[in-house]
Parts: C-alpha cells; sequence; structure tokens
C-alpha cells in the first residue's frame, strides 16, 4: 500500500486534523482554554483551529483551569460537546474537582440521567522542552468516571481524538510532549476513528508481554528490536485507553506469553502497572512463569536537571534487563 | 417574563398567593426532614431568598441552586411533591435511585443542577457553563446561580465571576448571605465589601436585597433576569438573611449569640408576607391557617407515598438492565 508523502502527519497534526474533522460536523463542538486563539495553544496544539472556526467555536478563558472545567461540565449538560485546552499534565491537580467529582460522578449520581461530554486535552511526559513533567494520569483511574486516554502514534491520535470528542462520557486524553512532533507517520484520511477502550498489540511476541501507554510503547519497541536479536520475543501492548481498561487483550497476552512487565513514565506506586499486575495476578496466576515486574518513575517529584531527570523515563537499556529477569536469565552488567 | 412585579414594584395578589403557597411548602418540607435527620442542613427562615429567585425563572431557564433549601427549587420548576419527598426517603422510584442525598439530587429534567460535590463552588460555573450553551444556542434564556456567603471565599466563586463578565454570559449569580459557613461568621471571613460589592468590582451590578422580604427578593431578581434575558450580562444579588438553626439541625449553635437569632426569627419572612396580605385583605387568619395545615397534611401524605415506595436493594448499586 502507498502512503503518501502528504499522509505522514506528526502526532500534534494528526489530532488538529480529528478535532477539525469532527468541528466541521458538529457545530457544538466547541475549544475552551488559554491562550488557544492567536497563540495557537501551548505547543501549538491548537494550531489553526482559530483561523478555520472563530472566536465563536475557539473560546479563549483567563488562567482558571478548574472553572473552565466546570464551565465545559455546564455546557456539557446545555447539549454542547467541549474540548477543555488544560495545557499540561502539572496543571490537572487543579481540575480535579472539575474532573473527578463533577464530570465523572455525574451520569452514576444522577442514576444515569446526565451524562458530560467532555474532552480535557493535556500535555504530558518528558520532552525536549524539559517542562511542564509531572505525570498525574494515575489520579484519574483511581475514582470512577472518567476515560482515560493516552494515544503512542498519529494514527491513533486522530482516531482516539475523534471517538474521545463523540464520546458522552468525560475523557481525559494526555498527548505525550516526547512523541508530538516527531516522527511523522501514516494517518488515514477522512474518518478514522479508534475505538474507546481497545487496547492494540503493537507487536506480537511468545515470550514475555510488556504493558504499556503512550512512550513507553515506542520505547518497548525499540527494546523488542534489541530483545530478538538475543532471541527474546516480546509482545508489545498498546493501552491506548487507561480507563476503562481492555483487560481482555492483556490477559490474552499474558496468558500465552506467561510473563509480564509493565512499562509507564508515571510513578510506580498506584500506577497502572499496579493495576495490572494485580488484574493479572487474580485472573492468570496459574499461567504465569514469573512474578510480574514494573517499571515506573521512582518516588520522587520529576526533578528539572538533565541528569537527574533522564533517570526517570523508562529506558531501553531498562526494559532489556527486566524482561531477562523475566526469562530467567542471569544479567550481566552492560 | 417578570410579570409578577407591576411597573411600581407592588406584585399582584395571585403571584402573593404563589409565593406564600410555595414559602410554606419550603417550611414544612424542611420541618419534615428535620424530623426525619438530625444531619438535616435546613433552610428555615430562608424562604424569602430561594422562592422570590427561583419564581423568577421561566420555562427553559438553568437553575444552579446552592445546596441549602434546594428541594424547593424543582417544585418551582414543574416537579411534583411525592417526586420532591421522594429525594428524602430514597426508594427504587426516587430521584437517582439513593445516589445523591436527598436534599442535592436537583432535577436535571427541569434543568436544575444536582449537587453531586459535596465542593462548593463548582456548581456555580457549571450554572455559567449551561448559560454558555443557552446563548450559543441563540436562546433568551438564563442561568440563575445560588450559593451561600460561605462559598463566596472560594476560588472557584472568584474565578466564574471573572469569567462570566469576561464572556458576558446571561447568569444571575444570587448569594444567600445567611451569615454563617457552619460556625464561621461571614463578617469575619470574606473581606472588603463583601459580597455584592465584589460584584461591582468585577464590572457587573451588584445589589444587597432584604433576603427576608420575598417581594424585594423578586424584584431585585426579576430585574437581574431581564437583563441577563436582553443580553447585557451577569449580574450578583446578594440576600441578607439568617440561618436560623445550626448548620444541621442537631448542631446547637453555641457559637453565636442567640439574642440575635431572636431577633431574625421575629423578621419570619413567611409571617411577614402574611402580615402583608392579611392588611390587604388577601387572607384572612382563618386561610392563613388553613394553607400552613393543608401544606403540613400535603408533605405528610407526600412523603407517605415515598416511604411505601419499593425499597432499595444491593442491586440498585449498578445501572438499571439495558443502560
Amino acid at each position: 500500500m502507498s502512503e503518501p508523502e502528504s499522509r505522514m502527519l506528526t502526532m500534534r497534526q494528526a489530532i488538529l486534523e480529528g478535532i477539525r474533522e469532527v468541528m466541521r460536523m458538529d457545530q457544538d463542538v466547541v475549544v475552551l482554554g488559554q491562550d488557544i486563539g492567536a497563540f495557537e495553544g501551548p505547543l501549538k496544539s491548537t494550531e489553526g483551529l482559530l483561523e478555520e472556526f472563530g472566536a465563536t467555536r475557539i473560546v479563549e478563558t483567563p488562567i482558571c483551569e478548574a472553572s473552565m472545567t466546570s464551565l465545559a461540565v455546564g455546557a456539557a449538560l446545555g447539549g454542547m460537546k467541549v474540548i477543555v485546552e488544560i495545557m499540561f499534565t502539572d496543571l490537572l491537580p487543579v481540575a480535579t474537582t472539575a474532573l473527578v467529582q463533577v464530570a465523572g460522578a455525574m451520569r452514576y449520581m444522577t442514576d444515569g440521567l446526565g451524562s458530560v461530554p467532555i474532552v480535557v486535552r493535556a500535555r504530558g511526559g518528558d520532552g525536549p522542552y524539559r517542562a511542564h513533567p509531572q505525570n498525574y494520569e494515575a489520579l484519574f483511574l483511581h475514582a470512577p468516571g472518567m476515560t482515560v486516554v493516552v494515544p503512542s502514534n498519529p494514527a491513533d491520535g486522530k482516531g482516539l481524538i475523534k471517538s474521545a470528542i463523540r464520546s458522552s462520557e468525560p475523557v481525559l486524553f494526555v498527548e505525550n510532549i516526547f512523541l508530538y512532533n516527531a516522527p511523522k507517520a501514516f494517518v488515514p484520511e477522512g474518518d478514522h476513528a479508534v475505538a474507546l477502550g481497545q487496547a492494540a498489540v503493537a507487536r506480537a511476541g511468545d515470550d514475555a508481554t510488556v504493558v504499556t501507554y503512550g512512550r513507553g510503547v515506542r520505547t518497548a519497541i525499540s527494546a523488542a528490536n534489541v530483545l530478538a536479536r538475543r532471541g527474546i520475543h516480546i509482545e508489545v501492548i498498546d493501552l491506548r485507553t487507561l480507563s476503562p481498561l481492555d483487560e481482555e487483550t492483556v490477559m490474552r497476552s499474558v496468558r500465552s506469553t506467561g510473563r509480564l512487565l509493565t512499562v509507564h513514565e508515571a510513578w510506580l506506586a498506584g500506577g497502572v502497572g499496579a493495576e495490572i499486575v494485580a488484574r493479572v495476578s487474580a485472573a492468570a496466576m496459574e499461567d504465569l512463569k514469573a512474578p510480574p515486574r514494573r517499571i515506573g518513575a521512582p518516588p520522587v517529584n520529576v526533578p528539572w536537571a538533565e541528569p537527574l531527570r533522564d533517570q526517570m523515563v523508562p529506558s531501553v537499556a531498562q526494559i532489556e534487563s527486566e524482561v531477562m529477569q523475566l526469562m530467567g536469565a542471569k544479567v550481566t552488567a552492560p | 417574563m417578570t410579570s409578577q412585579a407591576t411597573k411600581s414594584g407592588v406584585a399582584t395578589s395571585d403571584r402573593l398567593l404563589e409565593w406564600h403557597r410555595a414559602m410554606v411548602l419550603s417550611r414544612e418540607i424542611e420541618e419534615y426532614c428535620c424530623r426525619l435527620s438530625g444531619h438535616w442542613y435546613p433552610s428555615l427562615g430562608e424562604e424569602a431568598v430561594l422562592v422570590g429567585a427561583y419564581s423568577q425563572l421561566d420555562e427553559g431557564d438553568v437553575a444552579a441552586p446552592h445546596y441549602r433549601g434546594a428541594l424547593i427549587v424543582p417544585w418551582l420548576r414543574g416537579r411534583s411533591l411525592d417526586k420532591v419527598m421522594a429525594c428524602v426517603h430514597p426508594s427504587q422510584t426516587s430521584p437517582t435511585r439513593g445516589r445523591l442525598y436527598g436534599g442535592f439530587v436537583g432535577a436535571l429534567e427541569h434543568q436544575v443542577v444536582p449537587y453531586v460535590t459535596m465542593v462548593l463552588g463548582p456548581t456555580i460555573a457549571i450554572g455559567c457553563g449551561w448559560a454558555m450553551a443557552l446563548q450559543r444556542h441563540a436562546l433568551d434564556r438564563v442561568a440563575l446561580c445560588g450559593f451561600g456567603d460561605g462559598t463566596a471565599g472560594t476560588g472557584d466563586f472568584h474565578e466564574t465571576l471573572n469569567l462570566a463578565v469576561v464572556l458576558n454570559l446571561p447568569a444571575v449569580f444570587l448569594c444567600h448571605n445567611n451569615q454563617f459557613s457552619i460556625s464561621t461568621a461571614a463578617e469575619s471571613a470574606l473581606a472588603g465589601d463583601a459580597v455584592a460589592g465584589w460584584a461591582t468590582r468585577y464590572g457587573m451590578p451588584g445589589s444587597t436585597v432584604d433576603g427576608n422580604d420575598v417581594e424585594a427578593v423578586a424584584a431585585a431578581v426579576g430585574e437581574a433576569v431581564t437583563r441577563a434575558r436582553s443580553g447585557a450580562g451577569p449580574s450578583m444579588i446578594e440576600a441578607l438573611t439568617y440561618r436560623r438553626s445550626g448548620h444541621f439541625i442537631a448542631d446547637p449553635a453555641h457559637y453565636r449569640d442567640s439574642q440575635l437569632t431572636r431577633e431574625w426569627e421575629s423578621r419570619d419572612p413567611i409571617t411577614r408576607l402574611e402580615r402583608r396580605m392579611a392588611d390587604a385583605e388577601l387572607l384572612s387568619e382563618a386561610q392563613i391557617q388553613e394553607r400552613r395545615r393543608d401544606a403540613r397534611d400535603e408533605v405528610e401524605q407526600a412523603a407517605a407515598v415515598a416511604r411505601a415506595a419499593p425499597a432499595l436493594t444491593a442491586r440498585d448499586l449498578w445501572p438499571r438492565e439495558g443502560e
């Protein structure tokens, strides 16, 4: 299949294409946030939107993450679909009440009467900009009601943002900064949607399952290439949606490989990896050939200086080493 | 249309009778709830704020009420009394099926925002967000956002006032200043010329009214609603009233001056309205007593219906079949 150069997009471009396509079809979709107009959003996250849709649909606000999110909830109750720009994941805790206690709670607490179709876009993870690195996505898995999405590639970025905007549930959509502007990849034209709540097998393998998301997928695939040269074939599961979790895809893989490693940039404690290990241990302990292992950030706030910060992000070498331990091999120092 | 008040500001006799009925009903509902639970947060004595303000809304308008006394708001928007009382006796047929505390359930089918958070502040922004949707759909509808003096200390409150002015939203902010957030006196907790004075600093009209005078509340809120409906933007009404009970009914409220409480009891908004109606020969003393008795009976009957509804079971933790 030929992949025309024009369809090669960055994650950022792909997400924006998805947003534009939905906004053209549905007049009730608006974008709300700070610096999303002439400035075109943090890291150009809203590039071209003001030009195409005008100030009536690209609604600029002051800095007020908590109230702009509650405002979006109210607008959603009034029949609109609001994409809220929260710039960076560091700022998510400010909007936690509006997300967890309002948006996420509305449907259940009103016995199904109210639904809150909002999408909160935020950029997270380490990246070339070396700013705003704290990863709080796991906070939003703990409380019920929020859908949490983290795409790992441009095509999924487009497909998932379209599904997120069309969803009747509140969605937190985390855009990884490291993946944001490179590298380009093929993105299908037109109405390409990726269903929420479905993981993907990013790389098939028989020896061990690596469950990850976002930037971790890319690191895990690099590790898979290295490990393949040593005759070890890992299966990489890209969760894509962290909540609700696609337990079936994870279980199927772990049952077949018998080995589980989870990888993410966010902290280990109470994280996505902990949740997956708990579920796998409860449901598939008899299929496990080795105790599950996890890679995640150590329990310190993400520091600024490079030599410190580089310790926080999962590396190919770490994955390689952890997989070798799962395989029961002696790990030799590189 | 806010046709309740004539040009001279004097309400028609029909309006007075409607307000009286709603205020008496609100009182009886709250007293019933206080008998039900020591942890009820009553609005006894604050009926003029609730009824005067929320009676100014029309079909299609949005209410985002403050939690205290909120049960009467859906009733004013068309919810039956049976359904109101079903909120406080959770059953399989109650609104929200027991998920939300009885007083907080709102009524989305009547565009009344539920208080789902147990956090004060977001409700104001939710009301304003709904106002934004009304505005975008080119409806001349408004959102009335209620809050207490305690809520006025939150960041969400200040952020939302700013947003409402900047976005020129068709919103009305209604402060039920009952002078206490739990035990904290508003005068010791809010800086400067709180609360209506702050509104003017944000660039919207703000005025203070006697919150125990239903006609005054209705006239002020009616004017603010008309302004918002015309596209002229938000405004704030601070209705000065008094929380006659403790924070919850079993709270003895030792932290405050009982002499002051007695003074405010003597300014009871319902008695005050009744005196006015008696003076105008709209109601006789006997009729007033009858209306009060009837309201109490109606509440008791509705509560009896609610108590007889099928009880919740463990299955009700989950959505109904097919949802």
